[in-house]
């Protein structure tokens, strides 16, 4: 391929176009300069218009359970008709164990007897017998043991003759001890030679658990609690001088005996039970309280019982305490006004060893409904169980190791309830981020109301000292939720649900002010509809819908 | 939301622009092989300075900055309805951005041969004026509450691929040349939808929002997976391929009128990589929102933020708009130019040219008129006129010139912008640096042959 040279452009011609080139690429740079200047977005005034951006925020259906989510002791009852109740329980209570507040203290006795033995060829044989009658202490002097069936404790026999036979054999037999797995009495057995007759005394030394015997004592109207312990000397004869009265000891201990079944008259004890049943119904009441309708409130108690002793329970204390109300404590009687909180619960017979008997008890005419006037969010109680009351000793009791009383209680609260004023509160710490992008917010509230109850509810923005900063709704009474109408008595039954939309409005400058809050507080006023008395049924509802319309500032980004 | 505001309004609409059309009239030009593959270059061998050859920015869009703001003092004021009174109902802008890494050609004979490779990134955009109103009104606002909004009609289209041309012109005889480029296409990236169509209702008491949507959005973007984009990533991507192909004829009519014809980019991309797609899975289903239930937020009585995301996910469920990755084909922009040039005499020369280009769903039309003054075999200037559906004022200037075998040109599409750039929707400046040997004559245009120096 020829490669021809092109022509060199003139001087004149090429300084022209590389003066347009260069003049047309300054120019460019300049505009582009000029328009970056302008396009400088701080320099864009705040326009008298904002977008305004809808957006449905929550739609919540709430049923009367929904609001007492994690009230861990309430349970809300339908009832036949429908209607609803609260059920608040409490823990379940129960006394010490039997074999905790009824011991046997340890036993220590001794015996000593003299004794003749004939003389004895060799090649014959001697039998003697000596009795010692054993009283067992009890806890308490009153108390009459028939039978003692024993999981642990020990026998303990020492003592010593001056026989001075080659072979003499003893055994030690209890009649009233007998082996609960063969029924066979405890008997002991030792040997008592004296070969040659070179001691001076011969000793023995027993010992046996105690576990898996059963002790039945003899009890007349002069012995209580005795056992008898039948000793038996087999002497055989030999030519060792006699060297008559001899003399026998016998020293013995139980200790540790724990029993399993103790039968007798046991006698009086006390025994306690105390703690307290939250109502979360007004766990965030800061004022107010609510007037029941009558006969709505019933205390219920269950006690299971498997001490086989009478028993009479009454409380110690039993009140209504409010951290907000004045006065702050009120006195239940759940006996009527004036009568002391005393009841009988029943008790296992000797056929229902092990078992337990329950008791329930539905006292109706309380007055709770008064203690329920301060909105009391505890109440306290202390129960005492007294055995034996009437102190009749010719009665048979028992107990088991593990007999105890258990005991809890339930007050049933028919929503059947007039409210005028009742104010509740909330707080939660509150932290809301960089709201500059937002020029004003509207949010409407539509709420469909199922329930006869008005609420009027205002919003705190607060700081960390809970100093108020602004608060949401200007008309702090203003109802945002309309109570359902209510028909008349008997049903009290809401007619039909109650819409209401209301709007609220939130400026750019209130906005502002809210940013800084630490903690929001919500505090509604309920009443029932025109403070009537309603009933609460179960397909009561709840439904919230919230949207909000926020206005975007568009000058910030 | 500014910075939302100003993308959607001045940004999204400078998008891609057609126009090489200016290099008809810079003849001693080699790239005007680029808008008609049957222009025989005059010289026997030219080399593209690499990366510095031929660059291009061009921006076309149906609105301007001036249409936006208000310039009042030293403050600027944004007038929603002054801005929606400025909008058409589509608004389009075309973006896009050319550099010819490597390119040379040279003559055989009759033939000529020719090689590029090129980087290109197109953007084409449709936002409706329905969108932008949305935007500065929002759907709580009186204008739209209780109305159904109709958002459909909004497209895009950005695409960044390098081109591969092998070129090839014969002069089949004294009057006749035709050419054509074959050209590989490596996709690099890519976002492209195919329906973009949203209806909103919202409810005028509770702001309940009913939505119907129609999307099929596909992206191919390195790094999508999830590792980031590298740098290596989009000169290895190879794993999208297409094919395009331009064609081109030049009739000699007479010794005053040459007309000349070119369809180019017809072809397309297939995207088999880095890819996602986004589409509704029915599109005649009506998503209903009226808000979150508190009661999934909440557990012990405290607000359970984990929730959060779960809820945002069922919501995103309930559009039924779904993710999946689908390979797919993407058309490239292909243009149509018809030219009519006319030789008043060895120097000075005059064309029209009607460029129309197809785009995925619009036909983007335009006329020019070139004069251009040939001070002798090594200096073109040109200034031009170019009208199109919304601008319908546009002059053009452009300089080609050889100092030496250096050969530079600079081409100004819109004269008026770079001094007014706040008047000026439409604008290409395009620019490059070659090496050009062996002149020869010009045979396809007699009065240039016959030029004196």
């Amino acid at each position: 391929m020829k490669i021809k040279h092109l022509h060199p452009v003139s001087n004149f011609k090429g300084l022209f176009i590389l003066t347009l080139f260069s003049l047309t690429i300054s120019l460019f740079i300049i505009s582009c300069s000029k328009l970056a200047d302008d396009l400088n977005f701080n320099k864009i005034a705040v326009p008298d218009w904002n977008p305004e951006f809808a957006i449905p925020l929550v739609n919540s259906t709430f049923a009367l359970e929904d609001f007492f989510n994690g009230s861990g002791n309430l349970f809300i009852n339908v009832n036949p008709d429908n209607s609803l109740s609260f059920v608040y329980s409490s823990n379940e209570m129960y006394t010490k164990r039997a074999g905790d507040f009824i011991q046997i203290p340890d036993q220590v006795f001794g015996f000593q007897s003299p004794f003749i033995v004939p003389p004895l060829p060799s090649g014959s044989s001697y039998q003697i017998s000596l009795e010692f009658p054993v009283h067992v202490l009890a806890g308490s002097p009153d108390q009459r043991l028939d039978s003692l069936l024993l999981k642990g404790g020990v026998i303990h026999i020492a003592g010593q003759t001056d026989l001075n036979r080659d072979v003499t054999g003893l055994s030690i037999k209890i009649p009233e001890i007998v082996s609960i797995a063969t029924g066979e009495p405890l008997v002991f057995d030792a040997s008592l030679n004296n070969p040659g007759g070179q001691q001076t005394s011969v000793s023995y030394d027993l010992s046996a658990s105690m576990s898996n015997y059963k002790f039945i004592f003899s009890n007349t109207a002069s012995s209580k609690n005795q056992l008898t312990f039948q000793c038996s000397l087999l002497i055989q004869g030999d030519n060792n001088p006699d060297q008559s009265p001899y003399n026998f000891t016998i020293n013995g201990t139980f200790s540790d005996l724990n029993f399993k079944i103790l039968y007798g008259y046991l006698g009086s004890f006390n025994v306690s039970l105390t703690d307290s049943l939250p109502i979360s119904l007004f766990n965030r009441t800061i004022g107010g309280g609510i007037d029941l309708g009558p006969g709505s409130i019933d205390l219920f108690i269950n006690v299971n019982n498997s001490i086989g002793m009478p028993v009479t329970i009454g409380a110690e204390y039993f009140y209504a305490y409010s951290r907000i109300n004045d006065p702050d404590i009120v006195d239940i009687y759940f006996n009527g006004a004036g009568n002391p909180n005393l009841f009988t619960i029943d008790s296992p017979d000797v056929t229902q060893v092990g078992e337990s008997v329950e008791t329930h008890l539905d006292f109706g005419s309380n007055n709770f409904p008064e203690a329920f006037n301060i909105a009391p969010d505890k109440l306290y109680y202390k129960f005492i169980g007294v055995t034996n009351p009437l102190g009749d000793s010719l009665i048979e009791n028992f107990v088991a190791d593990t007999s105890r009383i258990t005991m809890d209680l339930s007050v049933n609260i028919d929503l059947f309830t007039a409210i005028s004023k009742f104010i509740i509160e909330d707080t939660v710490d509150f932290k809301i981020s960089d709201m500059s992008k937002i020029d004003n917010l509207l949010f409407r509230v539509n709420s469909t109301n199922g329930f006869p109850l008005n609420a009027g509810m205002q919003l705190f923005f607060t700081d960390g000292s809970f100093h108020v900063l602004d608060s949401l709704i200007t008309d702090p009474d203003q109802t945002i939720i309309q109570g359902a109408p209510v028909n008349g008595p008997p049903d009290y039954r809401v007619t039909e649900p109650e819409h209401k939309t209301t709007d609220v409005n939130f400026t750019g400058s209130r906005i502002h002010n809210i940013v800084d809050a630490k903690k929001m507080i919500l505090r509604a006023g309920l009443s029932t509809t025109n403070q009537q008395l309603v009933k609460i049924y179960n397909n009561y509802s709840l439904q919230i819908q919230i949207g909000t319309i926020a206005g975007i500032n568009i000058t910030n980004n | 939301m500014v910075t939302f505001l100003l993308l959607l309004a001045v940004a999204s609409p400078l998008v891609f622009a057609q126009a090489d059309r200016s290099l008809y009239f810079l003849p001693i030009l080699p790239n005007a092989r680029n808008v008609n593959p049957a222009i025989m270059p005059q010289y026997k061998f030219y080399i593209g300075i690499p990366f510095l050859s031929a660059v291009k920015v061009g921006i076309e869009n149906t609105f301007n900055y001036d249409d936006i703001f208000q310039k009042r003092g030293d403050s600027l004021y944004l007038d929603r309805d002054f801005i929606l009174s400025n909008l058409n109902d589509k608004n389009i802008g075309n973006l896009n951005f050319m550099e010819e890494v490597l390119s040379f050609g040279f003559k055989s004979e009759q033939n000529y041969f020719h090689f590029r490779i090129a980087d290109i990134a197109n953007s084409n955009l449709t936002i409706t004026k329905e969108l932008l109103r949305f935007a500065l009104y929002g759907n709580g606002s009186d204008y739209y509450m209780g109305k159904t909004i109709d958002l459909s009609g909004n497209a895009f289209n950005l695409t960044y691929y390098r081109e591969y041309s092998l070129g090839f012109t014969r002069q089949i005889d004294q009057k006749l040349n035709v050419g054509i480029n074959l050209k590989y296409l490596q996709g690099i990236a890519n976002a492209y939808t195919k329906n973009l169509d949203f209806t909103i209702d919202t409810d005028p008491n509770d702001f309940t929002i009913s939505a119907k949507s129609n999307i099929l959005l596909h992206t191919s973007v390195p790094g999508s997976d999830g590792g980031g984009i590298k740098p290596l990533d989009i000169f290895t991507n190879t794993g999208n391929s297409g094919f395009a192909i331009d064609l081109g004829g030049r009739y000699i009519i007479d010794e005053k009128f040459t007309a000349s014809a070119s369809l180019l980019n017809l072809g397309s991309i297939k995207w088999k990589k880095n890819l996602t797609t986004y589409k509704t899975e029915d599109p005649s289903k009506t998503f209903v929102f009226n808000g979150f239930d508190l009661g999934d937020f909440i557990s012990d009585k405290k607000f359970d933020k984990s929730k959060v995301t779960e809820i945002l996910d069922s919501i995103k469920d309930e559009l039924g708009v779904i993710k999946t990755a689908d390979s797919y084909r993407s058309r490239m922009p292909s243009t149509l130019y018809l030219n009519l040039d006319y030789n008043l005499n060895p120097k000075d020369q005059f064309g029209f040219i009607f460029g129309s280009q197809f785009l995925e769903k619009q036909v983007w039309p335009s006329v020019s008129l070139g004069y251009t003054r040939k001070f002798n075999r090594d200096v073109n200037l040109m200034c031009s006129y170019s009208a199109s559906p919304h601008n319908y004022f546009n002059l053009g200037v452009g300089v080609a010139a050889n100092l030496g075998p250096l050969q530079f040109y600079l081409i100004n599409e819109n004269v008026v912008a770079p001094f007014m750039l706040n008047k000026a929707s439409f604008y290409i400046l395009r620019f490059g640096f070659s090496l050009v040997f062996g002149d020869r004559q010009i045979q396809i245009s007699p009065a240039v042959e016959k030029s004196p120096e």
